[in-house]
């Protein structure tokens, strides 16, 4: 979990996010490690966790977070976290073909996630894993890539909607990942400016526009809406971060004329 | 028992051991050499296992079909298993052409020749890594002479599948289920062999390597008339990296990435784990370049199970095509901090170069001033 960040942006074990939804955005860049942070905090926070993998195996996340000082095996077998393995099931709906009709009970019908491109299926997996628990967090890894299978723009818009929706009917948190380097079909309304929308979050990561540094890796901005009282002006903090193998140091851009 | 392919863990039975790998120094995992041991440092050691690599191809294809022998015959001299799918051209062809290895002591009296020259520092780094041997287990990286093919005798000893895809191969519902058709017979050769991920951490169990190569993926032959190819791409890519994390494969794929828009570009190399370009200079060479055939451009370096990558000293990368041998070589020094530097050479250099993508440039913005 990286402190700083929970410091920067008002959150702490007691004060999570909830009812909410987080979009995590890059730019030629790979913002996954957010991800993780997520995933270890709320860990942390002994709360349920429902991560639906579709770009990394599950190995990964486990040895990425166990820097972090969560053990996802763990929770795992605790029943805390439900790890959705859509990369494999992607594979078996692709190697074995056919589409049958199986009963929702099943897990087995997230093999049939890609049936007919749309995200109905995922969406009632995910709703079912919440059901009947308070706080909780689905963690979609990620977004872009439902775009590149062939999922089209509408169908996405329709899901994050639906996504939304469960959110604050049944007061959990969805976090997700979009990479800003997909081009959208201009007739239809684009993904990212949707995703924008719903979300209360948005930390966006992009390289520095100086060129490639070995010291500072990027520029982190964390974009908050608040939706409940009024408030007329909400700068966005822009941070330059470095991120290592167990923490992300975020540092003031400073006052170089390059910056600012 | 947890899974131990991905990250070498003492376990009780001794560590896991496969020829013609090595522990990666940076984050614990198995690698696997591609033939050209500069390649291999600018990557970290290697390709990981159960990775994707990815190589653009250059327009003219030249390039990227040297790297793809060397790969396959780093295959065959570390007794790994090979699989070749490919559309274009038999895949004998490219496996009766593999560089021969050479001989240790061979390498050690054309590197003394080297040595004299004293052009560029990193010269040293194509002295072999392992000096000492390692009692049954082959050598990590090995040194070929392009000017000469290996023995038939050497590739065949080694576990080797083929497929060539042609018309005469119905593939269901019409061409676009070529990629499907391949994916399901690599998985079929996986799960026939002994190459999926060990479940049990059993000692005894001899393990080993499948190099899956790609060659000229995604070209024309390929995709068939539909206008949704990207997608078809983009879900054979998701699935090859399924297939990858749960086995013991190194995959090389080469795709013509000039044919596609950049966009779609942008999301094949989301799906890879490593991707590096090949470009050729063609027609008139900058004289700035001087005895280097093409750039290297690095796009993406692998992640896997951790928060952070390995990150080469510089992303200025050319590479040569020598006589003998292929070597790929940093372009020039990064820039010295300290104000005293004469940097005049430097500049004239960094004007000449192409202008370069945010997160690959090394030109000193003079605004800076840390």
């Amino acid at each position: 979990m990286f402190e700083e960040l929970n410091n920067i942006a008002g959150w702490s074990l007691k004060n999570l996010p909830t009812n909410k939804m987080i979009l995590i955005s890059d730019w030629n860049t790979d913002a996954s490690f957010l991800l993780h942070h997520f995933l270890a905090f709320y860990l942390k926070a002994n709360s349920k966790v429902v991560l639906a993998h579709a770009a990394q195996s599950f190995i990964h996340y486990n040895l990425a977070c166990s820097r972090l000082g969560v053990n996802l095996e763990r929770s795992r077998n605790n029943g805390d976290l439900i790890a959705l393995n859509l990369l494999d099931a992607s594979l078996q709906q692709y190697v074995e073909g056919s589409c049958e009709n199986l009963s929702l009970d099943s897990e087995e019908c997230l093999n049939f996630l890609f049936g007919d491109n749309s995200l109905k299926h995922l969406f009632k997996v995910l709703k079912r894993c919440v059901e009947n628990t308070k706080d909780a967090l689905i963690i979609l890894d990620d977004v872009t890539l439902f775009l590149g299978l062939g999922v089209s723009q509408k169908d996405l818009n329709y899901f994050v909607h639906y996504m939304d929706v469960l959110c604050k009917s049944n007061n959990c948190t969805f976090v997700t990942l979009f990479h800003q380097n997909f081009a959208p079909n201009i007739s239809e309304p684009s993904p990212y400016l949707c995703c924008q929308l719903y979300a209360s979050y948005e930390i966006e990561v992009k390289g520095l526009e100086s060129g490639y540094s070995k010291d500072v890796h990027g520029v982190l901005t964390l974009k908050t809406k608040e939706t409940e009282g009024i408030k007329t002006y909400q700068p966005h903090k822009v941070m330059h971060y470095r991120l290592t193998d167990r923490s992300l140091q975020l540092l003031a851009p400073g006052t170089s004329s390059a910056v600012l | 028992m947890k899974k131990v392919t991905f990250t070498k863990r003492p376990a009780k039975g001794g560590a896991v051991q496969v020829h013609g790998t090595v522990v990666s120094l940076h984050n614990g995992l198995l690698l696997v050499s591609t033939g050209i041991p500069s390649l291999d440092s600018v990557l970290g050691g290697g390709v990981p296992l159960g990775s994707v690599f990815l190589l653009e191809e250059d327009v003219h294809t030249r390039f990227s079909t040297l790297l793809t022998k060397y790969f396959l015959a780093e295959g065959v001299t570390s007794g790994h298993g090979l699989y070749v799918a490919s559309a274009n051209v038999n895949p004998n062809v490219l496996l009766n052409a593999l560089p021969k290895p050479t001989s240790m002591s061979s390498t050690r009296s054309s590197q003394q020749k080297n040595d004299n020259d004293m052009k560029i520092a990193f010269m040293y780094k194509d002295l072999p890594k392992n000096q000492s041997s390692l009692s049954g287990v082959s050598r990590y990286g090995h040194y070929y002479d392009i000017s000469c093919n290996m023995d038939k005798s050497e590739v065949e000893k080694c576990d080797l599948k083929s497929l060539r895809l042609t018309d005469e191969i119905s593939y269901g519902e019409g061409k676009n289920d070529m990629f499907r058709y391949t994916l399901k017979h690599l998985k079929q050769c996986i799960n026939n062999s002994r190459y999926e991920m060990p479940q049990k951490n059993s000692g005894d169990q001899q393990l080993n390597v499948l190099r899956v190569v790609l060659p000229h993926f995604a070209s024309p032959l390929w995709c068939g008339d539909k206008p949704d190819n990207i997608h078809n791409i983009v879900r054979f890519l998701h699935c090859l990296r399924a297939v990858a994390r749960n086995s013991m494969i190194a995959c090389l794929v080469t795709i013509p990435t000039h044919l596609y828009h950049e966009n779609e570009v942008a999301m094949i190399r989301q799906l890879v784990d490593t991707s590096v370009e090949l470009e050729a200079f063609v027609g008139e060479k900058n004289p700035v370049f001087k005895q280097y055939h093409g750039l290297l451009k690095i796009h993406k370096l692998p992640r896997l199970n951790s928060l952070v990558n390995f990150v080469p000293d510089s992303f200025d990368l050319a590479f040569e095509l020598k006589r003998t041998k292929f070597i790929i070589e940093y372009m020039h020094l990064p820039p010295d901090i300290s104000e005293t530097a004469s940097r005049q050479g430097m500049d004239e250099t960094n004007d000449k170069l192409h202008p370069r993508s945010a997160c690959g440039g090394v030109s000193l913005n003079k605004k800076l001033d840390f």
